[in-house]
């Protein structure tokens, strides 16, 4: 559960840093964090019918803008940047995919909503569909990213994505698209947020055996504020995370913990065929 | 519904802060200085000197019955120096009295000094502020960019929308190179690459001595730094080599009547940059294909047969062949410089052997053995065949 | 089938009436002059009670009284059916003459009253309820039952064609204001006998007339259920209008979307019933109540299914865009041009840029001022008469627009918006109220944050929109929970063909039809070629 609330306000302090950087550098960012998280507030108390229902309708156009942002920068694309394949050996390789390994992980608040699913045995095909959906993306967008701007200069963005979308010119008079693709991911962000806020203050009340989560959606938003607020001093320090720790936290959370839950309720049960409930 | 309620209180509260605080980002358009084109030189005391072309929408406005002067131009240009270019940018309000607003600005210049000490402040100020866009261009001024920024246009009431006509339409004549922001970034921070940017100059023309800006040539940068000039001539070698032709006039001499001239005119180019490994040796082959149409021709020869549009093409390989190993000679020569993107293709196609080389490129570049072959084809011979009852 | 509170059962189900606190129920008593001037006494003081005695035709000394309310009651249906065959009839028809002597009143009820509605009434009260709904009451000398005579007959507009939902093809006729005519043009539409019509009255002072109309084969029984339970919850001492009831009955009362629909038109009802929907008659009202209402009814119209569907498409395509246009578009204008003007186009921004030079007022304080000047001219051109309101429109529109931009005090563009999106607000007619307030909800997000407070009000309004429900379906149905089969009514209109099944969520009966897809017959075709 502590696990999703950190993972929430780091979700929130990525958005708003991207938001700030590039589009309203005079803003305060409690502006930003308050803003989300009433309006996440709100959507978790709706329930999570609602939320699911959001992102039905939220996903596929953010998929779409994506993709559209993908496709209307074909004219800048250059196959031969994605040459040379495999330099680096592959322990390297191991080592970079490990933060994308550690956001995957977050996948796993699905199985907290599989207790609340109609029929269970549906969702690990969602599950799988979805991370499978996400990792084609991750990649489309990674070529993409390396095609148009060339090794070097994409690692020295810092937003190379919202760069990619800056380069989008229809018929000369449409330009500046980048707003339009980044309020998208911010919808898209604000998603994750308002899932991760949910499953951790459905997790608390679950652990203090409250009859209704939705008292406790107050209390954790001004936890994740504060959070969100001090964890970092500055945009290098979140870098840092993504870069040092956070991974092996969160494999070892996702992964570890996970693993440990079930086998220990595999001991205690014995072998009787339990439903298991993934706890963070 | 307790819940609920809380959130309605909430939104109210925040409704109040916003609405008494809330103007953080906003700008409103009357207050703020429009930027069509930023022109950056260093002067003598390594102060940076920015000048800029402020757009003037009042003087742009369609004009109204009441007849607003048609001949006021449309754009307002200001000085302003400082330490750094956030400096000076800043420094613009003690004189504009607005902000300036530079996401909408057209076209960088830089000043030859400027350029000669280095452009990495100029790139990293642009790339970091988060309003500029990556495909803004970006020239070199021979001498000060101020000037170019001053010039004024025949044509447009706004004088960087005529520098950015300019470069877009280079095409025509592939005589100077496009670059915008992101390609020059590319070239800096790419290993082996060096750029070449756009060279904009102000002539003085012939008669009644008015100034006029002349978009020709290229200079050549090692990295950052300007080191050297190229012609217009050398310039097509160079695009020639980049695969960037897009059109273009190729004059070649009538078969018959060397003093008299043909133009053909370019209609496709392809390039491709092949590296190969030769008995441990890098070689490369620089392969061009040329697809003309043949455009005027001087003479009366009746040139729409076989045997001379064969002719006319072995003429057409030449000549691009001249203006190609005339640009290498002068990066391998003069600058001892890559700027053929050699290094990136064999990064490409040969990891491990550019490993080994990287790192005394610089030295291994002027010897690298470089084959031009120029596939020549003549298509079209336009609406005439030819005017040989004129004999 | 049948509720509310109710003593006798009438013999149609019309009237029922519901028990009414203002009296007790006081039994009639035997002799004419009690009877008559207790009732006076219930209406003392109130001049269109008309009162008229006579004696039967057959003994002069054998009183009666008839009671009514002038205007309420044709006179010429009192005279003909009542008058008539008392006074005279009885008189010349010695067969009956001799019948009568029986049981008075039943013999008369069944024999001399040439009238298609006579009920018996045993209390004052359900004499007094009769009469102010129309009917006559006849009282007889030595006889504790009095007898209600349909002779409803006031002066009531025609069937017209609506106002508010004009058609270019299509049924012209429209609901009136009388309950009556107002079913029958539905039977008229629907001739079937699952067609079920059930009523109530409502409203302690008006005891206004209410009727629940659906088709029992099609309707989800439970969204029945639950109408009845929350008309029936409803305790109000007036229902004036089908509004009344609308926001006494809605799920969502705190709100900006409507719940509830409304329309004017038989076929838009019918229509409606067809899908599984239940409508609610209000007497005094052409505007029958529809629910569940969902929030594309507002986007689908009555003539999308009229004409051929490939044109309705786009049309539905347009009231979506104008829907946007109108919702969104002043507060775009104002994020762009006060936060993002790097995001405008170079040549538009100078354009946009010159055209403010000058104006006083920050953006947003320009097109919220805009739009408080464009309500205050739609509502000053609705309420005046309509020579007026034209000239209202012109001066408005015209000369005020016109003055502002070249005073300077508003910008060029700002006008543009500003009635680009006005009209754009009259495109989808059912959520104009609802669309105003989103448009001053979007302005004042994107004048505090910009894009990022659009986004974040666009979110809230949709998590908003997902948690509401009209009786138990969800709003957004079938656009979220996606239904593929329903989205062909949605953004398009597909060919009838296409659709063979109802709203599975409205219906339980799923089957519509099965018509293939039109194609001349094979025969046909041979002899052409």
């Amino acid at each position: 559960m502590r696990f999703f609330l950190l993972t929430t306000a780091i979700v929130l302090r990525i958005i708003t840093d991207l938001l700030i950087t590039a589009v309203m550098p005079e803003t305060p960012k409690t502006v930003f964090y308050l803003v989300m998280l009433i309006v996440s507030a709100y959507a978790v108390n709706a329930g999570l019918e609602p939320i699911g229902r959001l992102s039905e309708l939220v996903s596929p156009l953010v998929v779409l803008v994506l993709l559209l942002s993908l496709a209307l920068n074909v004219n800048h694309l250059k196959l031969e940047n994605l040459k040379p394949v495999f330099q680096l050996s592959m322990r390297e390789d191991l080592q970079n995919s490990l933060l994308p390994g550690g956001l995957y992980g977050i996948c796993i608040i699905m199985g907290v909503f599989m207790a609340y699913h109609n029929n269970p045995k549906d969702t690990l095909k969602a599950k799988l569909g979805g991370v499978v959906t996400g990792t084609l993306l991750i990649i489309l967008n990674l070529l993409m990213v390396i095609m148009v701007f060339g090794v070097n200069l994409c690692t020295q963005l810092q937003f190379p994505l919202y760069s990619l979308a800056q380069m989008i010119e229809v018929g000369d008079f449409f330009e500046r698209l980048e707003l339009l693709v980044m309020i998208f991911w911010i919808a898209a962000g604000f998603l994750s947020i308002t899932m991760l806020y949910y499953v951790s203050t459905l997790g608390f009340a679950q652990l203090l055996k409250l009859p209704d989560y939705k008292l406790l959606t107050p209390f954790i938003g001004v936890a994740v504020f504060i959070l969100t607020m001090t964890m970092f001093r500055n945009i290098t320090d979140t870098d840092a995370l993504f870069e040092g720790i956070f991974p092996y936290l969160a494999l070892s959370v996702e992964g570890g913990l996970t693993t440990l839950l079930f086998f220990v309720s595999l001991f205690r049960y014995g072998k009787k065929p339990i439903q298991i409930k993934k706890r963070g | 519904m307790r819940g609920k309620s809380g959130v309605v209180f909430l939104l109210l509260i925040l409704s109040v802060i916003l609405l008494t605080t809330g103007c953080w980002n906003r700008k409103e358009l009357d207050r703020l200085a429009i930027v069509a084109a930023v022109g950056i030189d260093k002067g003598e005391d390594q102060k940076i000197t920015l000048t800029v072309q402020v757009i003037k929408p009042e003087a742009l406005k369609r004009p109204s019955s009441e007849g607003g002067s048609g001949k006021e131009k449309g754009v307002w240009i200001i000085k302003s120096s400082g330490n750094t270019i956030f400096d000076a940018v800043r420094n613009f309000v003690e004189k504009s009295g607005r902000k300036l607003f530079l996401p909408h600005t057209m076209v960088i210049v830089i000043g030859e000094k400027m350029a000669k000490d280095g452009v990495i402040p100029v790139i990293d100020w642009f790339l970091r502020d988060h309003e500029m866009r990556l495909q803004t261009w970006v020239l070199v001024a021979q001498g000060e960019a101020s000037e170019v920024i001053k010039g004024d246009s025949g044509l447009e009431k706004i004088p960087a929308s005529h520098l950015e006509r300019m470069i877009e339409d280079y095409g025509a004549l592939s005589k100077s190179v496009s670059s915008n922001l992101m390609e020059v970034t590319n070239m800096i921070t790419c290993q082996s690459s060096h750029p070449v940017i756009g060279r904009i100059s102000k002539n003085k023309s012939g008669q009644d001595d008015e100034e006029e800006l002349i978009l020709k040539g290229a200079g050549v940068f090692r990295k950052d730094r300007l080191i050297g000039w190229l012609n217009p001539f050398e310039t097509r070698g160079y695009l020639w080599i980049k695969g960037k032709v897009k059109s273009g006039v190729i004059t070649i001499p009538c078969p018959e009547h060397p003093d008299q001239l043909i133009s053909l005119e370019i209609i496709k180019s392809k390039t491709k940059v092949k590296p190969r490994l030769e008995m441990g040796m890098l070689k490369y082959t620089i392969e061009v294909d040329v697809n003309s149409n043949l455009g005027e021709q001087m003479c009366t020869e009746d040139l729409a047969n076989p045997e001379m549009i064969a002719v006319l093409e072995d003429e057409q390989r030449q000549a691009v062949e001249k203006e190609i190993v005339a640009l290498i000679r002068k990066a391998q020569e003069e600058y001892k410089l890559d700027i053929l993107g050699l290094g990136e293709a064999t990064m490409r196609e040969f990891p491990k052997e550019w490993n080994k080389v990287k790192e005394q490129w610089a030295e291994e570049f002027p010897q690298a053995e470089v084959e031009v072959k120029v596939n020549s084809r003549l298509s079209l011979t336009g609406m005439l065949k030819s005017l040989k009852t004129l004999k | 089938m049948e509720f509310g509170q109710k003593k006798h059962q009438p013999p149609t189900n019309k009237t029922k009436i519901l028990k009414s606190t203002l009296a007790e129920s006081v039994d009639l008593d035997s002799r004419l002059e009690v009877n008559l001037s207790q009732i006076k006494e219930r209406f003392k003081g109130s001049v269109d009670v008309a009162y008229r005695e006579f004696s039967l035709g057959f003994d002069l000394n054998k009183k009666a009284g008839l009671i009514y309310i002038d205007g309420l009651v044709s006179s010429e249906i009192t005279n003909t059916s009542i008058l008539k065959p008392l006074m005279f009839e009885l008189l010349q028809n010695e067969e009956l003459k001799n019948m009568v002597q029986g049981n008075l009143v039943e013999k008369i009820k069944n024999c001399a009253l040439p009238n298609s509605s006579v009920r018996e009434a045993k209390t004052f009260q359900e004499v007094i309820d009769g009469i102010l709904f129309g009917d006559t009451a006849l009282l007889l000398d030595d006889f504790h039952t009095a007898l209600l005579i349909g002779t409803r007959g006031w002066e009531a507009r025609g069937v017209d064609e609506p106002v508010t939902e004009a058609v270019v093809r299509g049924p012209r006729e429209g609901f009136t204001e009388t309950i009556g005519v107002n079913t029958a043009l539905l039977r008229r539409k629907i001739k079937n006998e699952e067609l079920r019509i059930e009523s109530l009255n409502l409203g302690r002072q008006t005891k206004t007339q209410v009727y629940i109309a659906y088709i029992a084969g099609i309707v989800n029984k439970k969204i029945v259920t639950e109408v009845k339970k929350r008309l029936q919850r409803i305790d109000i001492d007036a229902i004036l209008e089908s509004g009344y009831i609308e926001q006494l009955i809605e799920d969502a009362p705190t709100s900006i979307f409507p719940t509830i629909g409304n329309t004017e038109k038989p076929d838009i009802l019918a229509a409606k019933l067809l899908e599984g929907r239940v409508g609610i008659f209000v007497d005094g009202t052409p505007f029958v109540l529809t629910v569940p209402y969902l929030l594309i009814e507002g986007f689908q119209s009555a003539e999308d299914y009229y004409s051929r569907p490939y044109y309705s498409t786009v049309l539905r395509m347009i009231r979506y865009t104008a829907f946007f246009i109108s919702v969104l578009f002043p507060a775009l204008y104002v994020a762009l041009q006060s936060f993002h003007p790097e995001m405008i186009p170079t040549s538009l921004l100078i354009s946009m840029a010159g055209a403010r030079e000058g104006v006083p007022f920050p953006a947003y304080i320009e097109a919220f001022g805009m739009g408080v000047a464009f309500e205050i001219m739609r509502e000053a051109g609705v309420r005046m008469p309509r020579p007026i309101g034209q000239s209202v429109s012109i001066v408005g529109s015209l000369v005020l627009g016109q003055a502002a931009v070249s005073a300077g005090i508003v910008s060029n563009p700002m006008v543009i918006v500003v009635a680009l999106t006005a009209i754009a607000g009259f495109v989808v007619t059912a959520l104009t109220d609802t669309m105003a307030l989103m448009r001053l909800f979007f302005l004042f997000c994107a004048a505090s944050l910009g894009f990022f407070g659009l986004l974040m009000g666009m979110l809230f309004i949709n998590i908003h929109l997902m948690k509401l429900r009209s009786f138990g379906i969800p709003y957004l149905y079938p656009m979220a929970p996606m239904n593929f089969e329903e989205l062909k009514d949605v953004f398009i209109r597909a060919p009838f063909w296409t659709r063979i099944f109802r709203p599975g969520l409205l219906s339980k009966n799923q089957v519509r039809g099965s018509s293939s897809k039109p194609s001349p017959s094979k025969n046909q075709r041979n002899e052409e070629s």
